[in-house]
């Protein structure tokens, strides 16, 4: 999570959010509307090259961020492996006929459009998101919310990490009867922690005359006609290889 | 500009919420606080750990509100309207003593670019404001930089500078030397100098009394939410009693200087030195005698 915010910061594109959030979030909407069968493995392929070659993202900080959501996908997909019946005294579990497509249906469909999702998580900034959404005036609550929601995040993640390591130190995980204790402490105390933090960080944001909203500077944008008709031919290309 | 004081309290008081169910907390975090603050000086709030000063500080720009009593902004009294607020918070800047508190966009540039927006500068206007900020501090190098890849040093840094491109008339800093190492404290302290011979006035809150006594003009002495005294270094800082009801200690420099002149800080010929080298000649002209 961190690794990924900091690659949104620092990547090589940074400079050209709109055309990056056009190429992301366009092509969520097609790995939801096209063929899957068809146009998900290129999808993932060229979000992968884009993300690597194109922004100088590592591969590694690629596939790291693809593999949580991968594990939930694959766990998720392997109910439609098998069908449940109720019709005799016991609930028989047995291999559904259509069971392979279905779940090789939702594992590519989903897989290309988490690999889309990925790919503005690891080039463009949260912050910049909310330039771009404020400029192509989305609804300023919607916009302000969704930086509080990811700040809150990342201020719970923090929590989270440095009372996991406490408790560590302490031998609190040495063992499964401690483990449970110590993560059971540690579920009702993040909740505390993370608000008692939140509040000391809007004293911070209110002692700089915090208007109701996350305003600043970003660094400056450009915006290439080419990467943008790079971007729509790549589109129309894949609905071609859908749709035909 | 009509007072000599650019802040005031009267007689201001505060207690957290609920404190006095918890036991073991006492129930007001500051008690009857009378505390002027002269235009142009630099001022160290001196207390040990909960003695009430970052509370102190707080209202200083109006974060948190006086339950009891008064606090008075060039002589009037301080408009907690949300318009008089945001005066409030561009005349008097707060530096908080943890960096991560503050720092809350992605890059130092977008951090330190939030306060002058908030001000309704012009993208331009403030984009001059954040890179004369970093100059100051010795960061425009980190401008692109992710915010939480910094050092704690660098991050100390950046969020002084996003207080400094407000152009605070008065800079409020808590605790600005914990957690830095001694030359950081030492040029943290450089930076200060220079903006307070600019004009700005400055409080920083302290418990490390040789940094309070060489590097400020004034200092005021909290113990137990109440302010003990306010005044020159080297009278309040020699008052041994005083320095022991705050559980403080009284600076290495003062101790000798009695030892050596015999004097107590009532006596009018009391003349400490105030700086680093006023001491060294001081010590070393009686060492050869
Ligand atoms: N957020 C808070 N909620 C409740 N009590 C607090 C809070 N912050 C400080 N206090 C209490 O107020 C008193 C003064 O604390 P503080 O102003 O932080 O002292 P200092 O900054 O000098 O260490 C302490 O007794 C402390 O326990
Ligand atoms: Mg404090």
């Amino acid at each position: 999570m961190h690794d990924a915010e900091t690659w949104s910061i620092i990547n090589r594109w940074r400079n050209h959010p709109y055309e990056l959030m056009l190429y992301g979030y366009g092509g969520l909407i097609l790995a939801l509307c096209l063929n899957p069968f068809r146009v998900a493995i290129p999808m993932i392929l060229l979000n992968f090259i884009f993300c690597t070659r194109g922004a100088g993202v590592p591969a590694k900080a690629f596939i790291e961020t693809m593999l949580i959501p991968a594990g939930f996908l694959l766990a998720g997909s392997l109910t439609f492996l098998f069908s449940v019946s109720f019709e005799g005294m016991v609930p028989a579990i047995s291999f559904a006929s259509d069971g392979i497509q279905k779940a090789s249906e939702a594992v590519l469909r989903s897989g290309a459009a988490v690999s889309s999702l990925v790919f503005i998580m690891l080039t463009v900034s949260v912050t910049e998101q909310m330039t771009v959404m404020r400029r192509l005036h989305f609804p300023e609550l919607l916009t302000e919310v969704m930086g509080l929601v990811y700040r809150q995040l990342n201020i719970i993640g923090a929590c989270l990490s440095s009372m996991r390591r406490a408790q560590d130190c302490r031998l609190g995980y040495s063992g499964l009867k401690n483990s449970f204790k110590s993560s059971a402490i540690l579920a009702a105390t993040l909740l505390i922690r993370a608000v008692s933090k939140a509040s000391r960080m809007e004293k911070a944001l209110n002692a700089r005359a915090f208007n109701g909203s996350l305003n600043v500077l970003n660094c400056r944008h450009e915006f290439s006609f080419r990467i943008f008709g790079a971007i729509l031919i790549v589109f129309a290309a894949l609905c071609a290889a859908s749709l035909i | 500009m009509s007072s000599k004081y650019i802040i005031e309290t009267r007689n201001l008081s505060y207690a957290y919420p609920g404190s006095e169910e918890i036991p073991g907390q006492r129930s007001t975090a500051i008690k009857s606080i009378n505390f002027n603050l002269k235009r142009g000086i630099k001022l160290a709030l001196l207390g040990a750990n909960g003695a009430g000063k970052t509370t102190l500080m707080l209202h200083l720009n109006g974060i948190l509100r006086p339950q009891n009593g008064r606090l008075l902004i060039d002589g009037e009294e301080a408009d907690y309207s949300r318009k008089g607020l945001a005066k409030l918070r561009q005349k008097v800047g707060m530096v908080f003593q943890d960096p991560d508190d503050q720092l809350f966009a992605s890059t130092v540039f977008q951090d330190v670019s939030f306060g002058p927006l908030n001000l309704g500068l012009t993208e331009k206007e403030a984009r001059e404001r954040v890179e004369e900020a970093l100059t100051t501090m010795k960061i425009s190098e980190l401008a692109e930089s992710p915010t939480h890849r910094l050092s704690f040093g660098q991050k100390k840094r950046a969020a002084i500078a996003g207080v400094l491109a407000m152009k605070p008339e008065l800079i409020v800093l808590d605790e600005p030397s914990a957690g830095l190492d001694p030359e950081g404290t030492e040029q943290l302290f450089d930076e200060l100098d220079k903006l307070n011979a600019n004009g700005t006035t400055i409080i920083v809150s302290t418990h490390e009394v040789e940094h309070a006594y060489f590097r400020t003009n004034e200092v005021a002495v909290m113990s137990h939410g109440e302010l003990l005294a306010q005044g020159q270094a080297q009278t309040v800082m020699g008052n041994e009693e005083l320095m022991r009801t705050a559980s403080l200690r009284v600076p290495w420099v003062l101790k000798l200087y009695k030892l050596v002149s015999g004097l107590a800080p009532s006596d009018e010929r009391y003349d400490a030195p105030k700086t680093q080298d006023a001491a060294f000649d001081f010590f070393k002209s009686k060492i050869t005698k």
